[in-house]
């Protein structure tokens, strides 16, 4: 048992520096998901509308980019016959059903 | 009229990235965890703050399975539908895969609840529950792997293959502890 007055033989944790530590890495896991969220979106979404590739410049996202790319080159052609249909008046289920021979999820 | 394409699919493309996005989140969370159980701590910081990050993180992914999944119904094009993200095996298409994407999101629930329950639950059941996180990680992957139109993407494949290197490593780790058997988590309420 410590006498009261006595110091401590090892120092406390300190709780406010961990504390900080745990603050500031939550608020960048949630920015960095955040982000990576929005640009993977991004690069998927460029991939699929026209074959351009994202500039979004975060480390992996070409690599991200020109897989999306090649895995909705069926989506492109299908949001193009969208396009063309929606430019000749056609009814909006139309345009849905095209999108959806794309490959859905 | 390709501006008009993105938007029509935005919400396929968010439901798409934010999974990817869950996948990695979840991958952390396990590793904390795990790191949690061996006492591991950064930088010679309080070992609290490895069970905070794990806490923290759960509930990020948290959210961003939650845009993944409310994306996913309200896509159209992924017949998926309500009660199919919830009950596997209902879903109109790839019914294994966004099955298995569903009993993994299932059993996700079941970890944060009981999480949140635990002081009325108590430490020896919620220890129990915290176990099925060794099955919810591995369907996720494979509901990852399997079903979308990302499926055999390479970038998802990188993905997925860094996320199942981090956990085997962290898997072995806690395997190669000392006195394995005796660690036993310490309380980590939501």
């Amino acid at each position: 048992m410590r006498p009261p007055g006595t110091p401590r033989t090892q120092p406390a944790p300190d709780r406010s520096r961990g504390s900080g530590f745990v603050r500031r890495a939550n608020r960048r896991a949630a920015v960095a998901a955040s982000m990576a969220t929005a640009v993977l979106a991004g690069a998927i979404g460029a991939g699929s509308v026209g074959g351009s590739t994202s500039t979004g410049g975060t480390t992996g996202t070409t690599g991200t980019s020109t897989a999306a790319t090649t895995a909705e080159s069926s989506s492109t052609s299908s949001t193009a016959s969208t396009s063309t249909v929606a430019a000749s008046g056609a009814p909006t289920t139309t345009t849905s059903t095209a999108v959806a021979s794309s490959g859905g999820s | 009229m390709a501006a008009a394409g993105t938007l029509t699919n935005a919400d396929w493309y968010l439901m798409r990235s934010s999974g990817a996005v869950s996948l990695v989140l979840l991958t952390a969370a396990f590793v904390l965890g795990i790191a949690t159980l061996r006492r591991w701590r950064p930088m010679d910081l309080p070992r609290f703050v490895t069970a905070s990050l794990h806490r923290s993180l759960s509930l990020l992914a948290v959210v961003f399975l939650t845009t993944h999944v409310v994306t996913a119904i309200a896509d159209p094009y992924a017949v998926l539908g309500f009660t199919a993200a919830f009950i596997p095996f209902l879903a109109g298409r790839n019914a294994l895969w966004v099955g298995l994407g569903a009993v993994s999101l299932d059993l996700f629930i079941v970890l944060i609840v009981s999480s949140v329950l635990r002081a009325r639950i108590g430490a020896r059941v919620w220890r129990a529950i915290h176990w099925v996180a060794y099955l919810s990680w591995p369907l996720a992957l494979a509901h990852s792997f399997g079903t979308g139109s990302d499926a055999g993407a390479l970038w998802l494949r990188a993905v997925g293959v860094s996320c199942v290197v981090a956990v085997g490593a962290a898997v072995v780790w806690r395997l190669a502890a000392p006195g394995f058997k005796h660690l036993e988590p310490r309380a980590v309420s939501l």
